[in-house]
């Protein structure tokens, strides 16, 4: 763990100065804000545009709180986890492509601290994004929808938490078994890709861990209960803590 | 034990065979030049040396510790300047200096006075708060001899540290590792024969995956020294150089003897005793001698020889 500390700063100050930090906050603010006004006020646009009538009965004539949630989940399960995984997922292959860990490294600075930090580092960043867009979001909902609550919000946000740590916990280990500059997401990419197919096998379904993403909005409408999630958040924390052990483990023994 | 040994590595890649049982050491408190040509092999080895690359047979040693392949406790004692250097573009000379000290463990003051220190020392100190983005490949060059520097190493390794310099930046380059001998063992790979008789004192030549001539400089210079004595003659005309070549040739102590234009180079066993023999030769022919010298063996004469 030589350098621990000394990796630690570099990271923290390189998204802070790489805009990075920035990027993320934006992002998902920009993601939290959409959700209320969206679902407040589709009915209206529709009408507006005068294709109300056609729509009848697809979409709520009087929409609720959790109209707003729904889309929140939706928007963070795709485009939340699509950008933090754009942002994050270069930040070590980038580096062992270009080179710049040879300095440190012939110094002394231990390779598990190079892998832990940047899982760290990727997890903060994705857990501010995702803190910024629910505050956002519960606080738009709370204006748009005054006295209505849903239940089991906390629990259903940390389950699409887990599905993002889960899939940035895929990045390390991509990143030291593949080459290239942006090898950091072929695996979470493939993976990704993996789990989608396999959400068409009605036998497994209930273990995929996309689920997390897609499916935990129902807990909030009780159309879902909370044991449903038990194993694919099983299998996406053991994946998760196996591929990074994997990583460590293989970085030791990486030629750079 | 030398500070560095290198025993018998082997790498190859693919088809190709970079090292072939290559072997040397590098004694404590020396200087060592690394040479030899484009694709010889100089980068692998360090790179082999720092443990970025793995080796198919042989091993290295730093201070008696076996160097591993990846993460390897010998890289504590190391500084090394790669070829082309990649810094953290976002930080400026003073805080990189800054995070190299504290990756290798150093307390703030000591990161503090030897950044400040080093900066000088490399002549960066009109550019240390500029962001390293902005660096020319000279001002990296420099950037990359002071980090290699910030904790005191006790091996210094530079791949070709004066390559991307100006003429005075290669001179201070230069001056600076051959001051830093004191307390750090220094090897460096490099094209410029110069620099190696400038500030080396000892050297090896990679050739064919192996070291072809290797070991202190003055004593390989002395035991290739070939004794040979340059002369010109005034008014002689080139027909008249050939007779007298011959005639000189029969002569018991000239061992060989050649003409390169209008000057002779005339090889005997030793310079001391036939050189004078040769005077008194032309003396006696009543020949104007217009110059005579005795020729040292360069470098690069030495490494022509045995690269060929
Ligand atoms: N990763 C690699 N894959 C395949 N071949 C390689 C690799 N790295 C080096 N080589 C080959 O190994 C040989 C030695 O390369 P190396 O870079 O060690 O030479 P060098 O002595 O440092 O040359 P130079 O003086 O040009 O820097 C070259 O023929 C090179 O093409
Ligand atoms: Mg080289």
């Amino acid at each position: 763990m030589n350098g621990f500390s000394a990796f630690l700063s570099k990271e923290l100050l390189q998204a802070l100065r790489s805009m990075r930090f920035l990027i993320v906050v934006a992002a998902f603010l920009i993601l939290g804000l959409m959700n209320a006004p969206l679902a407040k006020f589709t009915p209206q646009i529709l009408e507006l545009a005068g294709v109300g009538e056609m729509l009848e009965g697809l979409i709520p004539p009087t929409p609720v709180a959790f109209d707003a949630w729904a889309q929140f989940f939706s928007n963070i399960a795709q485009m939340g986890i699509l950008a933090i995984l754009l942002l994050c997922g270069p930040m070590l292959s980038w580096e062992k492509s270009k080179g710049t860990l040879v300095l440190p490294l012939t110094k002394g600075l231990g390779r598990m601290s190079v892998v832990l930090i940047k899982f760290i580092v990727m997890t903060l960043l994705w857990t501010l994004g995702l803190l910024v867009a629910s505050l956002v979001s519960w606080g738009c909902t709370l204006v748009l929808f005054p006295g209505e609550t849903v239940e089991y919000l906390a629990l259903g946000i940390f389950l699409l938490w887990l599905l993002g740590v889960f899939l940035l916990a895929l990045v390390p280990l991509s990143s030291v078994l593949f080459r290239g500059s942006m090898s950091g997401l072929i695996l979470p990419g493939a993976v990704l890709f993996i789990f989608l197919i396999a959400l068409a096998f009605p036998n497994l379904i209930s273990w995929n861990p996309l689920l997390l993403g897609q499916n935990s909005v129902l807990l909030l409408i009780g159309a879902a209960e909370t044991g449903d999630f038990l194993a694919p958040s099983l299998v996406a924390g053991i994946t998760a803590i196996v591929t990074l052990v994997a990583a460590l483990i293989s970085f030791r023994k990486a030629a750079l | 034990m030398g500070l560095l040994v290198v025993d018998s590595l082997s790498k190859r890649f693919k088809d190709l065979q970079v090292l072939d049982q290559l072997s040397f050491e590098v004694e404590e408190g020396s200087v060592f030049g690394f040479i030899g040509k484009n694709g010889s092999g100089k980068t692998t080895t360090m790179k082999i040396i720092t443990g970025l690359l793995k080796a198919e047979g042989g091993q290295v040693y730093i201070k008696g510790r076996k160097v591993e392949f990846g993460e390897t406790p010998t890289n504590h004692l190391l500084g090394y300047l790669p070829d082309v250097p990649e810094f953290y573009s976002f930080m400026n000379a003073y805080e990189y200096l800054s995070f190299c000290g504290r990756v290798t463990g150093m307390n703030s003051t000591d990161i503090d006075r030897k950044a400040t220190e080093l900066i000088a020392l490399v002549g960066l100190q009109d550019s240390a708060k500029r962001r390293i983005r902005g660096y020319s490949r000279g001002m990296k060059q420099r950037l990359g001899i002071a980090q290699a520097l910030v904790h005191d190493p006790v091996l210094l390794i530079c791949d070709e540290p004066t390559s991307a310099l100006d003429p005075q930046g290669r001179s201070e380059i230069l001056a600076i590792l051959s001051q830093v001998r004191e307390r750090t063992t220094v090897l460096f790979s490099t094209h410029i024969l110069a620099d190696v008789e400038r500030i080396c004192d000892t050297v090896g030549v990679l050739n064919d995956g192996k070291i072809v001539l290797g070991g202190n400089l003055e004593r390989i210079k002395s035991t290739h020294r070939r004794d040979t004595i340059a002369l010109t003659l005034d008014g002689v005309s080139l027909a008249g150089l050939d007779t007298l070549a011959t005639e000189l040739r029969a002569l018991p102590f000239v061992e060989r003897l050649s003409l390169q234009g209008m000057a002779m180079l005339v090889d005997v066993k030793s310079v001391q005793e036939d050189g004078q023999q040769l005077l008194a030769q032309l003396v006696e022919k009543r020949l104007t001698l217009l110059s005579y010298q005795v020729i040292e063996p360069t470098l690069e004469n030495l490494y022509l020889d045995v690269i060929a």
